[in-house]
């Protein structure tokens, strides 16, 4: 093997080289173009999933909308009383604009568990004895004014005087941001 | 011959090639280097191109994929809301079930009672599992049955209707009553008279 072999299988292998460089970049193209293509169907994966998601919403929307609605209505008398303390004094004021006679009042905080809407509710309980018409104001006073309040028991009984009457009342009033307060669960 | 040609005719004489000569088929070698090397730049470049092409494309749907992605998380959280709200206003609805104004109720049964008769005691009361029922036990003197027919009557004209009723009558004229009242729909109250009206 003289010189002149050297050098044409030198130049051959540059030859070879140059090919497999080609190779190489086209074996890279190839690559950069199936990433693009496993993008894109990615992204057509993440649009259909979007359009789903988002046709359920629409979905849930105009299903629940009635009782959205519902909600958005009752939502400031159920926020009405914002804490215990609120509660308390909000029905002392009541009482003592009717000046109906109070024989006795408790307040107990109760915590309602596994609610989402009402976690707590403020038990009042009160003895009233006055007029028969005072007393009957008095109650339908405060239903109207509250009118998320729940009257659980409400028990009616001869006053001690002519037209008196006596009601012992037991009423739960929501309370949405409790804070304070005795609290008792149930 | 001149000068310069005569020098250099003196550094390197003319001799014989010490090897043979190539295969005239090997003058296609260089020729094919030099097409190999413009090639190769060409389609290295031309490759290297549509390489950034296809990395910036990539790159692209990648990030409309990710945005694809948040939107849908933001439309989860926006369902989860809606379900948490929809909970919300079934439990608010459960709650004014169950907070129906009792006043009307009681004013009713103590306006009944006739001249003659009294309430003796009149115990309304919410059951926790069904607040929307209320339970009525009621203890009045005289007047007996007809007194508690208009009794009955006053309870559904305020819209209540009573069921599991128990009554029991003492000496000295009292009666007691106990029933359950469940809120009737006042449309069908109407109805319903106006169908027996009819009639």
């Amino acid at each position: 093997m003289n010189n002149k072999h050297i050098a044409c299988a030198v130049i051959g292998g540059l030859i070879i080289l140059m090919i497999q460089w080609i190779n190489v970049s086209f074996e890279k193209l190839k690559l950069a173009n199936e990433s693009e293509i496993i993008s894109r169907s990615s992204y057509d994966s993440a649009v259909i999933a979007r359009t789903a998601e988002q046709r359920k919403m629409v979905i849930l929307k105009r299903k629940t909308e009635v009782g959205r609605r519902y909600l958005s209505q009752w939502d400031p008398y159920i926020n009405q009383i914002k804490s215990a303390q609120f509660g308390e004094a909000f029905i002392n004021m009541k009482i003592k604009q009717a000046k109906v006679i109070t024989i006795s009042q408790t307040f107990d905080t109760i915590e309602r568990e596994n609610s989402l809407a009402i976690p707590q509710m403020l038990n009042v309980h009160i003895v009233l004895e006055d007029d028969y018409v005072k007393v009957f104001n008095w109650l339908a006073k405060l239903e109207s004014s509250v009118p998320s309040a729940r009257v659980s028991s409400c028990k009616l009984t001869k006053g001690q005087s002519g037209n008196d009457l006596k009601m012992d009342l037991a009423i739960d009033l929501p309370i949405v941001n409790g804070k304070g307060g005795k609290v008792t669960k149930i | 011959m001149s000068q310069r040609e005569k020098l250099l005719h003196d550094l390197k004489t003319e001799r014989q090639d010490l090897t043979k000569p190539l295969p005239k088929i090997l003058i296609i070698v260089p020729f094919l280097f030099f097409i190999s090397l413009v090639g190769t730049i060409f389609l290295n470049v031309l490759f290297f191109l549509k390489i950034k092409e296809a990395d910036s494309l990539s790159a692209d749907w990648q990030q409309r994929a990710e945005s694809e992605a948040v939107q849908k998380i933001q439309t989860e959280k926006t369902i989860d809301l809606i379900k948490k709200e929809e909970q919300k206003a079934q439990e608010i609805h459960k709650w004014v079930e169950g907070a129906m104004q009792i006043q009307p109720l009681a004013l009713s049964v103590s306006r009944s009672m006739g001249p003659k008769s009294s309430i003796e005691e009149l115990l309304l009361y919410r059951e926790k599992n069904n607040p929307n029922q209320i339970l009525i036990q009621l203890s009045f003197v005289n007047g007996g049955q007809k007194q508690l027919d208009d009794t009955l009557s006053a309870i559904n004209a305020v819209g209540y209707r009573a069921y599991s009723a128990n009554q029991s009558s003492e000496q000295g004229g009292k009666v007691n009553y106990q029933a359950t009242l469940i809120l009737q729909n006042n449309d069908s109250i109407r109805k319903e008279l106006t169908v027996n009206y009819e009639q």
